[in-house]
């Protein structure tokens, strides 16, 4: 048996095994919080996004490995950064390559653990 | 076993990778507990570049002339000589709850002192009007927010950080009466002048620019 909690927003829609060989487990997934609320300001090389910078990340993500994805309206990627450790409820992450600021439509962040 | 989440799960499964893995697994397997957020937030990036809407100098042997059409204004440290240019911006066209990002002032200048001085931008404490206001009548103003080292060359572009300012503007936090440009060093006795372009300028690549990048 596979277990897997995932969070509140996340939903199970199919359960399709693709081996025979399925083992046992559990898999406890949970969110250290919140990140609805997450405020997003860059740092700038010229024009593009060097590092975004990420605050009111909920106190219980703290110590938390934080990564981010600055991405086009399609989702397509344009340039990640991380883990960084989340402290204080900040953490500024450097994103490589830089982002050319006129194409960036949203910040995807990722904070696994603490 | 699949889990969806419906704007996050192609990030979401990359980075559990490590911890646990979503997705189809094949046995044997260790999977460990661990703890997972993700979220999308959009973002806009806007730059804005802004020309003056008013700008003028003030002359304290003058007092009570106003000096607002011409191409050039003036700062300048001189003993009973001082001048002090004046700018303002439009900036209602950026939401209030815009996050700025980065303002920069830049004026033109086009006649620089015979020795380096160090100008200063100050928030104004109240509002002028570029066609009436005068040494007698011009506003105070708050402590300096940036200074720059003019150099001795013509011709060049100075340019002062203003982000706390604008943001302060924007949010409506405090007024924007604009900002008074003037020598750190008023009534110098060796009097020194500089000469900045202004919004009557001709080419408006040297009329003075707020560039402003915020987030929404």
């Amino acid at each position: 048996v596979v277990t897997i909690v995932v969070p509140a927003s996340a939903e199970a829609r199919s359960n399709t095994a693709s081996s025979k060989k399925l083992g046992s487990g559990v898999a406890s997934v949970t969110a250290c919080g919140d990140l609805s609320k997450v405020v997003t300001d860059f740092a700038f090389s010229g024009t593009k996004v060097s590092a975004v910078s990420l605050t009111n990340i909920p106190a219980t993500c703290n110590g938390g490995s934080l990564s981010a994805t600055v991405a086009r309206s399609n989702n397509a990627s344009l340039g990640a950064g991380g883990p960084v450790t989340v402290a204080g409820g900040s953490a500024t992450v450097p994103i490589s390559p830089t982002a050319a600021s006129a194409n960036v439509a949203s910040v995807r962040v990722v904070i696994v653990g603490p | 076993v699949r889990a969806h989440r419906a704007a996050t799960v192609l990030f979401a499964t990359a980075a559990l990778v490590g911890v646990a893995t979503v997705g189809a697994w094949a046995s044997p397997m260790t999977v460990s507990s661990g703890r997972l957020a993700a979220v999308s937030l959009p973002v806009t990036i806007t730059s804005d570049s802004f020309t003056a809407d008013a700008d003028a100098y003030t002359q304290q042997a003058s007092p009570t002339t106003n000096a607002s059409t011409g191409t050039t204004m003036d700062v300048a440290s001189a003993v009973s000589a001082n001048k002090r240019s004046f700018v303002h911006f439009d900036l209602t066209t950026i939401p209030t709850d815009a996050r700025v990002q980065s303002a920069t002032l830049q004026l033109r200048m086009s006649a620089a002192p015979a020795a380096s001085r160090t100008y200063e931008v100050d928030k104004t404490n109240a509002t002028w009007d570029g066609s009436t206001i005068t040494w007698s009548n011009m506003p105070t103003t708050a402590a300096a927010t940036a200074t720059v080292a003019s150099g001795t060359s013509s011709g060049v572009n100075l340019t002062w950080d203003v982000t706390t300012d604008v943001a302060l503007f924007v949010a409506g936090s405090v007024t924007n009466n604009g900002w008074q440009v003037k020598d750190s060093a008023e009534s110098s006795t060796t009097a020194t002048t500089a000469s900045f372009r202004t919004s009557e300028f001709s080419s408006a690549g040297q009329r003075p620019t707020l560039s402003v990048v915020y987030v929404t």
